[in-house]
Order: structure tokens, then C-alpha cells, then sequence
């Protein structure tokens, strides 16, 4: 059995009323939805808020799901809107984001990564959600152009356009941070 | 070329979704401007300082927040109560304020009581979870895994052990399972009991869902009772590799359970060179790829591990390199590549030094997911001169890894001629001269190996012992005799028996060494006359080459 056919198992047992199911569906996925809710608010406690919400709407809108379509694409979609939509509603905010941004909420100060990777962070914040969420899928969480565009349902070729934008911004504000990769 | 052009098309590279053609026009165009490979470098950078990002953990609060969310609601039914995030502040706090244990956040929402069956779950979490977690550790201690009550780990487990407990306090302990096999409680006393289960990285691997599913694999567990599994396991930078995210997602996989299971890689995990490749980010990066998934599978790939050269080629930096490529990934998914995999003189080949630093380039492994050379991987003559030193030296070169990316290079690997060609000691004994690694580098010479008639010269004795020849061999250097290439009347010699012969002769290869007579055949009547059959008879003759030579 693939994994999105456990997944759809999973969703067809949790309809039917094995509150369980749902259980695991949270175990597999809470790492890379919290992981793409945070990259793209930049805050542990939004990246939280968001994912919380995300699997309560999922739960709550699980008689919606088609099951012709894979479970992880659709939460995922669901978890980007909402962070994407945050990030909006805070925008005034998010001049001081960058600069004070915690070190506490830091991923590479708490692994104790180095400099380099800590600035890279920075100058990811720096750029627009949108071009944050191509970078974040297709270099952190390694996902191909074809599934990107399944996860934030845009075509392929706009994935492709989107995350050349993107890498030349973050070379743009890396450049002017003196920083060579 | 625009410089969008180029950095789209490096881009491209990068990600392994560059085609054949763009690849091959940009290899050229790098090959010829020094800042496009700088910029190049710069790219390829970026790209592995963004893959070093760390994933994060998600906080340990987060899922008793989710569990509580979602216990105020039914399936398919909005809740009344909905759950909303706290208030939030209005500014952001100086560092360690705003988190989430000052966040003003209700640690219970309004209505919500924990329901009976939420609660046993809970619990019944706890104990598989702890359960599976002390027979993987007698398992892994002892090499015994007939406990009368196994783990059965299937629908029942579901979530045994939750992400969110990764980071928990609480100890797995003996009183958490009720054990009747004497050796297991007689080494749940012992000090590596206590050891491995406060070994946060065996925790965190004991605690992944993907672990727990896995366990539930007769296959894997039998490998878990293999002693060369357990030494493994004893490996503090193995348990790390194991409880890495990328190697959870692997346990969940088919392929890679089958792969733990097979008795060759399970015996590989004996080698220190084994655990070190898969102590390496670059490894486990690639097992998130379904190709290299199930390349690992593959009988031939596992047995090629029971070879202590290819398993110690495999831990080298090189390799590691190719491992987090796309294009080396795909490759090995290709049917001709594992088969090769599985041949003597191809593991040979992966355990060469000059072999394995050309698998640190990125055009060798662009061209191991070209269609043309799996095709010739699968040629029994391709894989033996794979295993020849010479073979190995040239494929280290930059001049034939550039050949490599080309079009005309490829098609000429997939002819059988060529592939004739490559079963010559003659051919390999050329391969690893300069002056024919330099020709390859002119694409004169390179399109006069896509050219029939030229690859038919190739797989001649008398044209390869020709091509061995000191003469010949700076012949292909001469610029006059590479121009000639391109020339169709002197391609035809060249496939001339009664051409080659002569070739053969030492008096035509100093002949060969003339600059008059290589700047002659730059000219078009001087080769046309050469297609003439009276006139290459004419150069079979002994007098004749002796003429030409004193030229």
C-alpha cells in the first residue's frame, strides 16, 4: 500500500468513525506542515497557530475531500493559504520581523548552525511569502517542479518562473549583505 | 548567451531538469567562459547552503494543542467551539518572552473534556509504543526476536507513538511491558539497557511512526536480529543516520524495507564504510527520492554492497556528491544501470579512484542519466572497459567528461561499433592518451564519432592498432587532421579496409606525422582523391606509404 493510499484509508476510517485514523494522518504530516507554516510567517507561535488550524479545518472538512486526490497536497494547500494570509494580515509588522526576530525561535541558532546558514534565513525572510514558499518547497523540503505546482496549485511553468524570481531576490539581498554562498 | 539564458539553464542543471540539448549547449558554453563557471560554482552554492536549512522539529506543545483542537470537534462537522489561537500581542517581545508557555493561550478550550476514547488511545500509545521500543532494543541487544508476545504492530498501532512524544521526559522503562523471555528481562537489568533508552537518538527512532509501521515488516525484523544490524545500530553516528527524518520516511518505503532486509546489505552494515555512507546527509537526502529508494532494492545494488571496493567507493566524498544529484538518482532507477550494477568489472569501475572523482563532476553524472550511455552500460564490452584502467583515467578527464555531455559522443556510445571499439585494448590503451582526450575535446572529432563510417574505422584492428600509435595519436592533435574529420570523403577512408591497412603500417603513421602531409588533407581535393578507391588500394601498398613517408 503507497502512502496516499493509507492516507485516503486513513480518511475513508476516520469518516466512518475511527477518531484514531485521524491520529496518524497529524503523526505523518505535523513535521512538514509546521515546517512549511513557519518558513513562510517566519514565527514558531504563528507557524503553530497555523498548523493547529489546518488539521481542525481538514478534520472539520474531511466529508469535502476527494479521495481521487492525494491527502498531503490537499492539507498542505489548506496550511500555505493559512499562513499565506496571516502573513498578509500582519504585514505592517513585518518590518520589525526580520530585525527582531528571536533568537529562541531561530532554527539554526537552536541546531547551532553557522553563520552563513543564519543569514540565509534573514534573507529569506526578506522576501515576499510567495517567493519564500518556492524556495522553502523546492530547496528545503526537496519537492519537484510537478509537485509544487500540485501543492499550491499553480502550473508548472509558474513554478518555474516563480522560483527564478526568487532565487535571484535572495541573491540580490545576500549580495547586499556582503554574502557569498 | 543573455545572462538569464545562462542562469535559467544553470538552474535547470541544478534541479536535473535540464534537456538534452540546453545541457549540451550550456556544457559548451561553459567549457568557454571562465565567469559562467564561476557563476556556475556560486549557483550550485546557494543551492547547498538552502539544502544544509535544518528542518525543524516541531515544538513539543504543538501536538497536545492539535490533539486537544481536534477532540472539540467531530469528523466532517464544524465544531460549535471552535478552537482559535490566543490573543496575540501587539509587539514582539525581546527574545524567550513570546513563546508559548507565556503565550495567553487557554491550556484547555471551553467544552472541552477528554473523551474516554481519546484517552485510551492515548495510553494504549504508550504502551505499544514502549513495547515496540523494548523489543526493537532486545532485538537490537540480544538478537532475539521470538518474543512470545511480538509487537503486532498493524491497524491496532496506529499512531503508537506520536511525533509530538519525540522530546517527552518520560522514560521508556521495564515496568512498561510485561516480558516473559528470561534473556529479555535479564537484559532490560543491564547497563546498555539503560543506555540505549536514554540515547535520545535511539528514542527518536523508537518513537517514528515510520519505525513502528516497519517493525510491522516480518523482513525488517528478521534484519533487526542480524548481528551485523545490531553492531551497526551500536554505531552512535548509525543511530543518528537512522533517527534522521529522511531515513523515518525510508523505514515507511517498501523498497528500503526490502533493501534492510537482504541479507548482502544487512551483512554491508558490518562495514565501516556502509555505516559511513549512511551516516551522510547527501545519502539520506537521496533516500527521499523514490528512484534511489528503489535502486537500493535492487538485488544487483545490494550484492554490489557485499563488494568491500564498491562499498568503500560509496563513502567517498565523491560519491556522497553524486548521491544528492538528481540526475546520478535517476540514473540509478534506470533498468540497464542496476543491472550493471550487478556485473564484477562495473563494481570494479565504481571503486576506482579516477572513477570516482569523475563521479564527483557534474558532467559524468549527467551523463549516467543519459539514455545513450545506460544503453551501453548494458553492453558487456561498455562494462568491461568501464573496469580498464585506461578506460577509468579518461573518464576523469575534463576533456572526456565534456565529450561526454555531447550529443555526437552519446549517439556514438550507443552504436555497436563503438561499443565494439571499447572491448579493444588497442581503443583503451588510446582512451588514456592525451592527444586522443584532447581530440575529444574538438568537435570535429566528436562529430566524426556519430558519423557511421568513422565508428565502423573504430571497431578495426588495423584503425584501433592505428589509434595506439604514437603517430597517430598527434596526429588527432593536429588541427589540419581533425578539420579532415569532418571531411565525408575522409571518414570514408578512414572505413576503408585498404585505408586502414595502411594506417597500420609504420611507414604511413610517420607519414602521419608530417605537417605537410596532415595539412594536405585539409585540402578538399587531396581527400577526395583519398575516396577513391584506386588510390586508397594504391596506399595498401607498401611502396606507396613508403613514398608518402619520405614526403
Amino acid at each position: 500500500m503507497t502512502r496516499d493510499e493509507r492516507d485516503t484509508m486513513l480518511v475513508q476510517a476516520c469518516l466512518h468513525g475511527d477518531r484514531s485514523a485521524f491520529d496518524e494522518l497529524v503523526d505523518r504530516y505535523q513535521g512538514a506542515l509546521y515546517n512549511a507554516a513557519y518558513r513562510i510567517t517566519g514565527s514558531v507561535d504563528d507557524a503553530m497557530d497555523v498548523t493547529q488550524s489546518a488539521f481542525l479545518a481538514a478534520f472539520e472538512k474531511l466529508h469535502t475531500f476527494d479521495p481521487s486526490r492525494r491527502f498531503f497536497s490537499w492539507i498542505y494547500r489548506i496550511t500555505c493559504n493559512r499562513a499565506l494570509k496571516l502573513v498578509e494580515k500582519r504585514r505592517p509588522l513585518a518590518a520589525i520581523d526580520a530585525e527582531a526576530h528571536s533568537t529562541e525561535s531561530n532554527p539554526e541558532s537552536v541546531y547551532g548552525a553557522t553563520e552563513s546558514g543564519e543569514l540565509l534565513e534573514r534573507a529569506l525572510r526578506e522576501l515576499g511569502p510567495e517567493h519564500r514558499m518556492a524556495i522553502v518547497l523546492k530547496h528545503i523540503l526537496g519537492f519537484s517542479y510537478h509537485e509544487i505546482s500540485e501543492l499550491i496549485g499553480i502550473p508548472e511553468k509558474t513554478v518555474k518562473s516563480r522560483l527564478f524570481t526568487a532565487r535571484q531576490r535572495l541573491r540580490v539581498v545576500l549580495h547586499e549583505r556582503g554574502f557569498t554562498p | 548567451m543573455r545572462p538569464e539564458r545562462l542562469e535559467a539553464l544553470l538552474w535547470e542543471q541544478i534541479d536535473g531538469v535540464i534537456d538534452d540539448v540546453n545541457c549540451a549547449e550550456l556544457e559548451t558554453y561553459l567549457t568557454n567562459h571562465h565567469e559562467a563557471r564561476k557563476f556556475k560554482e556560486e549557483l550550485e552554492l546557494l543551492a547547498g547552503r538552502l539544502a544544509d536549512l535544518v528542518e525543524m522539529e516541531p515544538p513539543d506543545e504543538l501536538r497536545p494543542r492539535i490533539d486537544r483542537a481536534l477532540a472539540a470537534v467531530e469528523p466532517g462537522k464544524t465544531s460549535s467551539s471552535k478552537i482559535r489561537p490566543g490573543p496575540r500581542p501587539t509587539f514582539r517581545p525581546p527574545t524567550g518572552i513570546c513563546n508559548s508557555d507565556t503565550n495567553e493561550r487557554p491550556t484547555e478550550q471551553p467544552g472541552f473534556v477528554p473523551s474516554k476514547g481519546v484517552s485510551m488511545a492515548s495510553n494504549k500509545k504508550g504502551t505499544i509504543g514502549a513495547f515496540v521500543a523494548v523489543a526493537i532494543i532486545g532485538v537490537v541487544a540480544i538478537g532475539y526476536f521470538s518474543l512470545n508476545k511480538a509487537p503486532t504492530v498493524g491497524e491496532d498501532a496506529v499512531g503508537a507513538v506520536g511525533a509530538a512524544d519525540r522530546y517527552r521526559s518520560e522514560q521508556i522503562t521495564a515496568e512498561d511491558v510485561q516480558i516473559e523471555q528470561v534473556e529479555l528481562q535479564a537484559f532490560l537489568q543491564t547497563d546498555e539497557f539503560d543506555q540505549l533508552i536514554n540515547d535520545p537518538e535511539t528514542r527518536k527512532l523508537l518513537a517514528s511512526e515510520a519505525m513502528q509501521n516497519a517493525m510491522a515488516n516480518d523482513a525488517v525484523r528478521m534484519a533487526l536480529a542480524n548481528d551485523a544490524v545490531r553492531n551497526a545500530m551500536a554505531n552512535d553516528a548509525v543511530r543518528m543516520a537512522l533517527a534522521n527524518d529522511s531515513f523515518h520516511q525510508a523505514w515507511a518505503n517498501d523498497a528500503f524495507q526490502s533493501a534492510m532486509a537482504n541479507d548482502a546489505f544487512v551483512n554491508a552494515l558490518g562495514q565501516e564504510a556502509t555505516r559511513s555512507t549512511i551516516s551522510n546527509r547527501a545519502f539520506q537526502d537521496a533516500l527521499a527520492n523514490d528512484a534511489f529508494r528503489e535502486a537500493l532494492a535492487n538485488d544487483a545494488f545490494q550484492k554490489a554492497w557485499a563488494n568491500d571496493a564498491f562499498s568503500e567507493a560509496m563513502a567517498s566524498d565523491a560519491v556522497h556528491k553524486a548521491w544528492a544529484d538528481d540526475a546520478f538518482q535517476n540514473a540509478m532507477a534506470n533498468d540497464a544501470f542496476q543491472k550493471a550494477l550487478s556485473d564484477k568489472a562495473f563494481q570494479n569501475a565504481m571503486a576506482n579512484d579516477a572513477f570516482v572523482k569523475a563521479l564527483g563532476q557534474q558532467s559524468t553524472r549527467s551523463t549516467m542519466s543519459d539514455k545513450a550511455f545506460q544503453d551501453a552500460l548494458a553492453n558487456d564490452a561498455f562494462q568491461n572497459a568501464l573496469a580498464s584502467d585506461a578506460f577509468q583515467n579518461a573518464l576523469a578527464s575534463d576533456a572526456f567528461q565534456n565529450a561526454f555531455s555531447n550529443d555526437a559522443f552519446q549517439n556514438a556510445l550507443a552504436s555497436d561499433a563503438f561499443q565494439n571499439a571499447l572491448a579493444s585494448d588497442a581503443f583503451h590503451a588510446a582512451m588514456a592518451n592525451d592527444a586522443f582526450q584532447n581530440a575529444m575535446a574538438n568537435s570535429a572529432f566528436r562529430e566524426a564519432m556519430a558519423n557511421d563510417a568513422f565508428r565502423s574505422a573504430l571497431a578495426n584492428d588495423g584503425f584501433q592498432n592505428a589509434l595506439a600509435s604514437d603517430a597517430f595519436q598527434n596526429a588527432m592533435a593536429n588541427d589540419a587532421f581533425q578539420d579532415a574529420l569532418a571531411n565525408d570523403a575522409f571518414r570514408e577512408a578512414l572505413a576503408n579496409d585498404a585505408f586502414q591497412n595502411a594506417m597500420a603500417s609504420d611507414a604511413f603513421a610517420n607519414a602521419m606525422a608530417n605537417d605537410a602531409f596532415m595539412n594536405a588533407w585539409a585540402n578538399d581535393a587531396f581527400a577526395n582523391a583519398m575516396a577513391q578507391s584506386s588510390v586508397r588500394n594504391a596506399l595498401a601498398n607498401g611502396a606507396m606509404a613508403e613514398a608518402i613517408a619520405q614526403r
